[in-house]
């Protein structure tokens, strides 16, 4: 491609495009720019009407490790005028996960490590989530005070209910491969060397649908499912805003995880 | 304090930069107050490709202007706005790249209607002169709407044997309710600036000499008032009502798709209303 991104590969060939998220050393945790430059290439494949399938995976050893919340990275949070509060980030990071949840490609995600926070989010708007055998899934942020955020609840509650759902959430305890396969959060778990082989495969089947057929079932199932949230997403920024104002627990859990303590956090009494 | 006024001129710098008008969409910003004019009044501000995007790259940077708190969006001339402009001029470069079918026209357009309903300013229409189609749906995306006592609300596209679609039927349903949606979208009838009162589609009537004036003084003295609650029960209004069709919404892009690849209707309305005679539609009896 002539685009140039920093933090991603993004190729095409045929009617298959693949986005690799590419921060390994990092564990592809994002950064402000990292998502802008999805944002991109989002709004690339939603006009690209050759491409049909996308596949989205990752180089190095994770998948994706979520939002990058190292000191460096909070600094530059609100530094950027299309999201300068915690109400617009989250309201950009909604925009962003709604507009790939609704691309008219079939996306199948191709998990190849750990996959965390945002990055658990992106692959549950997937329409497909072929998985390493080795890979597993995680919700740390309650574990640092937060909730999860940027409309990542909706698609994991719809793909694995919520008795799943409180236990990964409240719990923080992580999901193995194949155990994500028992809960139907996972189309297939495979070795790692085959994953590419794979997740070509299932595209390979599904070229032979009705292209428009798969469309109109890829929007009906999100319209039944995470589209009938909307109303809840569209107070999420106001609530994550207040929430993080009015308890400061989000600096205190990124502190006690950084100088590797027991949180501190605000308690109703206090 | 210094922190935030580091980054208000953080963003008033890239407004400068980036947040520009255009020719076809002007925007100014002052004391608190963003008026946004539809400006191709030779064509009574209809909406061809490029007036559409301007309108979506507007609502998309505005939104996290902080600085402003109320938005008026307004038409220069005597008309709010005519819809979609469906001259031929208007059609020819209507499926170029970003919107290369109707497909992503729908979902570009929606893009502009929610858009503007979940701004987080307050936002008034100063609906100065006739609001058809499309332009009922801007001004039914709004908070509140002042209009001129010259202006008057059709929809006349299902007489055309197109659709009233764009995301636009939800806020003119949660305004007025089912039966007088259907009275407008059904029966495409005109309703002036007194039914529109009567109706709950507008809030205030203004003589047409004194709407701008009246409107951005409204917006001035709403800017000094705008808190945080007043943008936290706009949200809540906007979840109650039309943030839950979203996912009626979502399949409206794709229901028109097919709907207008597989229908000519459009081209009957559209030759009939040019050579002034009545439309003859298809019948449904026709087998698949």
């Amino acid at each position: 491609m002539a685009e140039d991104y920093t933090y991603f590969e993004f190729d095409k060939a045929g009617e298959v495009a693949t986005i690799t998220l590419n921060r390994p050393d990092k564990l592809n945790a994002f950064n402000l720019e990292m998502l802008f430059e999805f944002r991109r290439i989002v709004d690339d494949l939603r006009i690209d009407l050759d491409t049909r399938f996308v596949i989205l995976t990752a180089s190095g050893r994770a998948f994706c490790a979520g939002i990058d919340v190292t000191e460096k990275a909070r600094e530059d949070w609100y530094a950027d005028p299309r999201q300068p509060n915690e109400r617009l980030f989250q309201e950009s990071g909604q925009n962003l996960v709604r507009d790939f949840t609704n691309l008219h490609q079939i996306t199948i995600a191709a998990i190849n490590g750990a996959c965390v926070g945002l990055g658990l989010g992106l692959v549950t708007v997937c329409d497909f989530r072929v998985m390493a055998e080795d890979a597993y899934y995680s919700i740390p942020e309650t574990a640092i005070g937060i909730g999860y955020s940027v409309s990542c609840l909706y698609p994991l509650l719809a793909l694995i209910g919520p008795a799943q759902a409180r236990r990964m959430i409240m719990t923080c305890d992580p999901v193995s491969a194949q155990e994500s396969k028992q809960m139907g959060l996972t189309h297939s778990v495979v070795p790692a060397d085959e994953l590419m082989s794979a997740s070509l495969e299932l595209i390979e089947k599904l070229s032979t649908k009705g292209p428009t057929a798969l469309r109109l079932v890829k929007r009906m199932i999100n319209a039944a499912t995470v589209h009938q949230m909307a109303d809840l997403a569209a107070m999420e920024p106001e609530l994550v805003q207040a929430f993080y104002r009015a308890t400061g627990d989000i600096d205190e859990g990124l502190s006690a995880y950084r100088e590797k303590r027991p949180a501190r956090f605000k308690l109703e009494t206090d | 304090m210094r922190k935030r006024e580091t980054r208000q001129s953080l963003a008033h710098r890239y407004v400068s930069h980036e947040r520009r008008s255009s020719e076809r969409l002007t925007v100014v910003r002052d004391s608190g107050v963003a008026v946004v004019t539809l400006n191709r009044p030779r064509r009574r501000n209809a909406l061809n490709r490029e007036l559409l995007l301007a309108l979506k790259d507007t609502v998309g940077w505005l939104r996290a202007d902080t600085d402003t708190r109320v938005v008026v969006l307004t038409g220069a001339g005597d008309s709010f706005c005519a819809g979609v402009d469906i001259s031929a001029e208007g059609r020819r470069d209507f499926y170029m790249p970003p919107q290369q079918n109707e497909r992503l026209y729908q979902e570009g357009g929606q893009d502009i209607v929610w858009g503007l309903q979940s701004l987080p300013q307050v936002t008034v229409a100063a609906v100065n002169g006739p609001a058809i189609g499309w332009g009922t749906g801007l001004a039914t995306s709004c908070d509140f709407r002042f209009v001129s006592d010259k202006a008057f609300f059709r929809i006349p596209e299902i007489g055309f044997g197109m659709y009233y679609d764009v995301g636009c039927l939800y806020g003119l349903l949660s305004l007025v309710g089912p039966a007088q949606a259907r009275r407008l979208t059904m029966l495409g009838e005109d309703i002036d600036a007194q039914e529109a009162k009567r109706i709950g589609l507008v809030d205030q009537i203004v003589s047409s000499d004194e709407l701008g004036d009246v409107a951005r003084g409204w917006a001035r003295d709403m800017a000094d008032r705008a808190t945080d609650a007043v943008r936290l029960v706009k949200m809540q209004l906007y979840a109650s009502t039309n943030a839950r069709k979203r996912h009626l919404a979502s399949l409206e892009i794709e229901l028109m798709s097919c709907y207008y690849d597989s229908n000519t209707d459009r081209y009957e309305g559209l030759a009939a209303r040019e050579n002034g005679r009545l439309p003859v539609f298809s019948r449904e009896a026709i087998k698949m």
